[in-house]
């Protein structure tokens, strides 16, 4: 007689019967280690309940499960003939007769008892009640199934879910009461993230990939909060928060801070959504654009944030499509796509070509394409702080705020203290933020607020030196081309100033990282007067080394208020 | 209890409206019930036309909760995120509708006559810097005047009772002694036109932003009047001198405060004068090497090379100390010789005594060239 193989799971060996398909015995070895007892390890069972393995196979789950738990029923449900009997044998041989029950049958939308079924040829998991979509057709089966609806009218408190193609169409069934506990794997289609909610534990990684949905309730408020930054925008607040609002799940909630607008804002506001349950107005003393976006954020009890600007708008469902892929990779921040657009006399008109993320390489997520910008990439690009997702624990734990006495240029320190931190950032570029640019912008008045920028390097760097980041020729970099940008678009009065505070931040840099920095500079995009200028300033410093400790030195051109005074002083 | 007294209320704006006397600015963070030693001191003033602005500065629920427990109309409570207390104090300043503006801790006290005190100056002499003396209350319980009381003391005999004015015999003197006194943000009172026009406020995010806005103020000061009644008093908490690794690093930052201070300093008249000079560098030197010796080791010697590159950055001026100044300058001994031991370091180049911001003056040799 050979022996059986065993099973290991939930603390015991389990000899089971199998079909004798080698993969199938594989793939519920992998998925009993990888998946289920590492979360059954996690969760607070309580000591009886009714538990359901759909796609039970030969037993691989519920029968370890049952003697691990015994105070659980189990209700197994296989369509598969050769699975069932391996798992009526194995019912037999383990006693389990009282507690365990098997029935031959799956669970497919739109199923009519005995109806055949269509298995998928690509995918003979994959089976369907009538839909013709599966690619290639397939062969017709009578199989015996019945639709989600009679799963649900079961009421377990446990579910495990392995029934390819149809999670999400199973976990709709339930329709906001789902199990307490949610246990499987999704395949082709990651069901979406609201499914999940309430006070279900879920457990469910998606086609193999790290990514899951997953849900543990206890802590934040589950959903996104997308906090406006509202300061004299009456002309584009409405249109802006319609457009967060169109398509947008019970769980997305939109702030909007009025930073002291004069224009009437908040009454236009009113005007549009007083009545709307997702919006909520929160009004203040006028302290900037870093101030209100810290306001919202000290208001707000979601899990993640978001931050729009009031000028700006995104395509129906852009926060929900990105917030599903933050959920699922439970990355400290995701990213969606944008679109710069000028206003023309027939409606937006398109600014300036999209970035190119071409080479970084693709993968499917449901319908969608998804890739991961790693974080240097971020920390150079331009600042687009407004197209993200942030997970509400990760910005608390690396204590990431905007800076609230920063009046210009809050974003630039955001995006590069939250680039560095996420580390890989898994982006789509399928919805887009629509990014409005006009003369008036802030960031285009080429005033002294551009040594904001400078203050900002300068928290960076010491930042860098106090966390041990691993390499700080990214932030370089783009210091770089912002000091080119900036110095482009200053007054020509203040560039004496802005350079000199330049060749001063990137004198410190260069003694706080060593020589080997100069790499990721690029002093070409300056004028001569800044090498110039850090030449003056290494000559006052020759003899003193490197070190660590040029992290914390300053210089009043580095802050706008002295600068300003200095500036009427010497007037 | 109000006792706001209607020969208070003399200050009338162009509007004709009533001008708040004084502002007092009390940031909190994580004091908790501490908050009280200010706030029960503050509305114990026997002087009432005050504006107490409280700035919450992402503080927690208890500090919060006490806060808002307080109802007084002259009270007001602004909040930011945590920005730190110098973005919470320059918070204040901007929000703040006094004729005179102060500051006070969460956790320290005025006595009751502090502002009474006070405005009896301000009416004699109009100054627009007015000191205090202060108490310490050690955490032992031990009572004593503040660190700086002979100092003051010395001002005191100068001043005669007396405003010292810009341009008067005098003045220099009154200001070097000024900046010998304590860089305490509780010991002064200052008209609010002195921060506004040039700007005047506490370096964001940096700690020892008191001895930056302390130089300042008494080098832009035009009238300055020390106040004989102390009008404050600074508790040391058990602990709060603790040396931990995450604070260590903050002590860095009188690096970059001297740094700040220096450079501001040197295109000051004051700089030009020896006695004030001396006096500026001598508060730094005590500050400096105080946060040196309160250093762990292994950071001391990052620390020695941040000083020196300091002093290299500096204006030459100030490395030239005077060389008899007063008696009072002896208490300061011990920081002069620390001082002149960093001078003295054979990593430090000599200047050459061409001011570094030589640049910035030629504009004024051609005037036309600025086209």
């Amino acid at each position: 007689m050979t022996s059986l193989p065993v099973f290991r799971a939930f603390g015991r060996d389990v000899a089971l019967e199998t079909t004798g398909d080698s993969f199938l015995e594989e793939d519920s070895r992998w998925r009993l280690r990888d998946i289920y007892e590492p979360a059954l390890a996690l969760w607070p069972l309580p000591a009886t309940g009714h538990a359901i393995d759909l796609g039970a196979g030969f037993g691989a789950f519920a029968l370890p499960f049952a003697l691990a738990f015994p105070g659980w029923r189990v209700t197994c449900l296989e369509p598969e003939a050769a699975a069932f009997a391996a798992l009526r044998a194995n019912i037999e041989r383990l006693d389990l007769g009282a507690r365990v029950s098997a029935e031959r049958l799956a669970v497919v939308p739109g199923a009519r008892g005995a109806a055949p079924l269509i298995r998928s040829r690509k995918r003979p998991a994959f089976l369907s009640a009538d839909i013709p979509h599966w690619q290639g057709g397939g062969l017709a089966e009578a199989l015996p199934a019945v639709p989600p609806e009679a799963l649900v009218a079961r009421a377990p408190d446990l579910l495990k879910l392995t029934a390819p193609g149809h999670e999400s169409a199973i976990l709709a069934a339930f329709d906001g009461a789902l199990p307490r506990f949610l246990l499987g794997e999704a395949w082709t289609d990651p069901p979406r993230s609201q499914l999940a909610g309430g006070d279900t534990r879920v457990h469910l990684p998606f086609a193999g990939s790290p990514w899951r949905l997953q849900t543990a309730p206890g802590g934040r408020r589950r959903g996104l909060d997308v906090v406006v930054a509202m300061y004299n925008s009456a002309a584009t607040i409405a249109d802006c928060v319609s457009s967060v609002l169109d398509g947008a799940p019970a769980d997305l909630r939109v702030l909007v801070v009025d930073d002291g607008s004069t224009d009437g804002s908040a009454s236009t506001l009113r005007d549009s959504f007083a009545d709307h349950p997702q919006v909520h107005l929160l009004q203040k003393e006028n302290g900037g654009c870093a101030s209100a976006r810290n306001w919202g954020r000290m208001h707000s009890d979601a899990e993640h944030l978001a931050f729009i600007d009031a000028d700006d708008m995104v395509e129906p469902g852009f926060y929900p499509e990105v917030l599903e892929i933050a959920r699922y990779s439970g990355r400290p921040m995701a990213q969606g796509g944008f679109r710069p657009f000028r206003d023309g006399p027939d409606g937006p008109l398109p600014a300036a070509p999209p970035e190119d993320v071409s080479h970084l390489p693709r993968r499917p997520f449901g319908k969608a394409e998804v890739f991961d910008i790693p974080w240097p990439e971020v920390v150079t690009g331009q600042p687009t702080i407004w197209r993200r997702v942030y997970r509400r624990d990760f910005l608390d734990a690396r204590a990431i705020w905007f800076p609230d006495h920063i009046r210009a240029f809050d974003d630039q320190i955001f995006q590069l203290v939250t680039g560095y931190h996420a580390g890989l950032i898994p982006a789509r570029d399928d919805v887009h933020y629509l990014y409005r640019q006009h003369a008036g912008q802030d960031i285009r008045q080429g005033d002294e607020r551009a040594h904001y920028s400078l203050e900002m390097y300068r928290l960076v760097l010491r930042r860098a030196v106090t966390e041990g980041w691993s390499d700080f020729g990214p932030v370089v970099t783009s210091y770089f081309s912002t000091l080119a940008w900036s110095h482009a678009g200053l007054r020509d009065d203040l560039r004496g100033d802005f350079l000199r505070g330049a060749a001063e931040l990137w004198t410190y840099m260069r003694r706080v990282w060593g020589p080997g920095i100069d790499r990721a500079a690029r002093p070409d995009l300056l004028p001569e007067a800044f090498a110039r200028h850090a030449a003056q300033m290494e000559r006052q410093l020759a003899g003193l080394g490197d070190g660590y400790v040029f992290g914390w030195l300053d210089g009043p051109a580095l802050h706008v208020d002295m600068l300003r005074a200095d500036r009427r002083m010497r007037a | 209890m109000r006792r706001r007294r209607r020969s208070d209320a003399a200050g009338i704006d162009r509007t004709g409206a009533h001008v708040t006397r004084i502002t007092c600015i009390t940031p909190f963070h994580r004091e908790g019930r501490l908050l009280r030693t200010s706030l029960d001191s503050l509305l114990a003033q026997d002087f009432g036309d005050i504006e107490l602005l409280l700035v919450d500065d992402g503080a927690d629920l208890d500090t919060r909760t006490v806060a808002e427990s307080y109802r007084d109309p002259r009270l007001r409570i602004l909040r930011q995120a945590n920005d730190g207390l110098s973005a919470a104090r320059n918070r204040g300043i901007a929000a703040a509708r006094g004729a005179y503006v102060c500051f006070l801790d969460a956790d320290d006290s005025r006595p009751p006559w502090a502002f009474s005190a006070a405005e009896r100056l301000l009416r004699g002499g109009a100054p627009d810097l007015l000191l205090w003396p202060g108490h310490l209350a050690e955490d032992t319980g031990q009572l004593l005047p503040f660190y700086d009381r002979p100092v003051l003391d010395t001002l005191e005999g100068h001043l005669g009772g007396e405003t010292a004015t810009r341009g008067q015999p005098g003045f220099r003197q009154a200001q070097a002694l000024a900046l010998l006194a304590e860089p305490q943000s509780a010991n002064k009172l200052l008209h609010r036109k002195m921060l506004r026009d040039p700007p005047l406020g506490f370096p964001p995010g940096q700690f020892f932003e008191d001895l930056y806005f302390h130089a300042l103020a008494v080098a832009r000061a035009e009238r300055i009047a020390l106040c004989p009644h102390p009008g404050f008093t600074y508790h040391r908490r058990p602990g709060s001198g603790q040396l931990t690794a995450a604070r260590d690093l903050l002590r860095f930052d009188i690096l970059a405060v001297a740094r700040l201070l220096l450079t501001r300093f040197a295109a000051l008249p004051e700089a030009d004068d020896a006695l004030c000079r001396t006096a500026l560098m001598l508060s730094l030197a005590k500050l400096m090497r105080w946060c040196e010796e309160m250093l762990s080791h292994p950071h001391r010697a990052q620390f020695r090379i941040g000083a020196l590159a300091v002093l290299a950055l500096a204006d030459p001026r100030f490395r030239r100390l005077a060389p008899r100044p007063p008696p009072i300058f002896g208490h300061f001994d011990t920081h002069r010789d620390w001082l002149e031991g960093l001078l003295s370091d054979a990593r430090l180049r000599p200047a050459k005594e061409t001011p570094h911001d030589i640049v910035a003056r030629l504009p004024r040799l051609w005037p036309g060239r600025r086209a």
